[in-house]
């Protein structure tokens, strides 16, 4: 259950002791930070785009973190899955744009020259394309 | 009145160079700390919630806000050092 705010006059810290379920599958967790994060996020969006539709579906039933461990699972699963197939394929480019990224808070507009070869990188070897959803018409704003 | 030629003040020059000076390098000297501060890379700004748990997540995954890695699993200690912070009620 997430907090509605962080906590102000913070008196400790609760680190939870006792592991998941041995019910429940274990599957590591990502382990890219934000940087690479963001600037794969498009094609994660397209390449995982069934998983994470049913995680949001059932995330908009209930809160309830006990209720989508599957779908979550799956989608971790499909990230860490791109995740290594990037680091296959494109993983200079890719951290040349994510490097980028990490000196430019982060700005997406700032980076737009090694944004376009690791998109290209990314198109020539596994086909996917940086489309951003709900854009109005015209050029995309990244191919201006 | 006579006409009197107008002469430039050069010696006015030294001091406006010596605050202009101190004030360009003062921005120069701002930023090389904020530099410092972070590891090399500049400031955060413009950081919002959203910002703020991911500099958290990265904080668990690396040891450092200013840090960053791009594997595809996790460390092992990643599943362990998540914390909820405690308020008194």
């Amino acid at each position: 259950m997430a907090t509605h705010r962080e906590g102000i006059f913070v008196e400790g810290l609760w680190v939870e002791k006792e592991s998941l379920d041995n019910s429940i599958p274990h599957v590591d967790e990502v382990g890219a930070t934000s940087a690479p994060l963001l600037s794969m996020a498009y094609f994660f969006g397209s390449a995982c785009k069934d998983y994470s539709e049913d995680f949001v579906l059932c995330k908009n039933e209930s809160q309830d973190p006990r209720k989508c461990l599957k779908e979550g699972r799956k989608v971790t699963r499909c990230a860490i899955d791109l995740i290594e197939k990037l680091k296959l394929n494109c993983n200079k480019s890719w951290e040349g744009h994510w490097k980028c990224l990490d000196e430019n808070n982060q700005m997406l507009e700032k980076c737009r020259p090694q944004e376009k070869v690791f998109n290209d990188c990314v198109f020539q070897k596994l086909g996917l394309e940086k489309v951003i959803p709900d854009a109005p018409e015209g050029k995309p704003i990244h191919l201006k | 009145m006579s006409k009197t030629r107008f002469i430039f003040p050069f010696d006015a020059l030294l001091a406006l160079g010596i605050i202009g000076g101190v004030y360009i390098g003062g921005q120069f000297g701002v930023a090389a700390y904020q530099r410092f501060e972070n590891w090399g890379k500049p400031k955060r700004w413009s950081v919002d919630k959203w910002d703020r748990r991911m500099m958290d997540r990265d904080c668990r995954l690396t040891g450092n806000v200013n840090f960053q890695i791009a594997e595809a699993r996790a460390p092992p200690q990643f599943s362990r050092n998540s914390a909820w912070e405690l308020e008194k009620a």
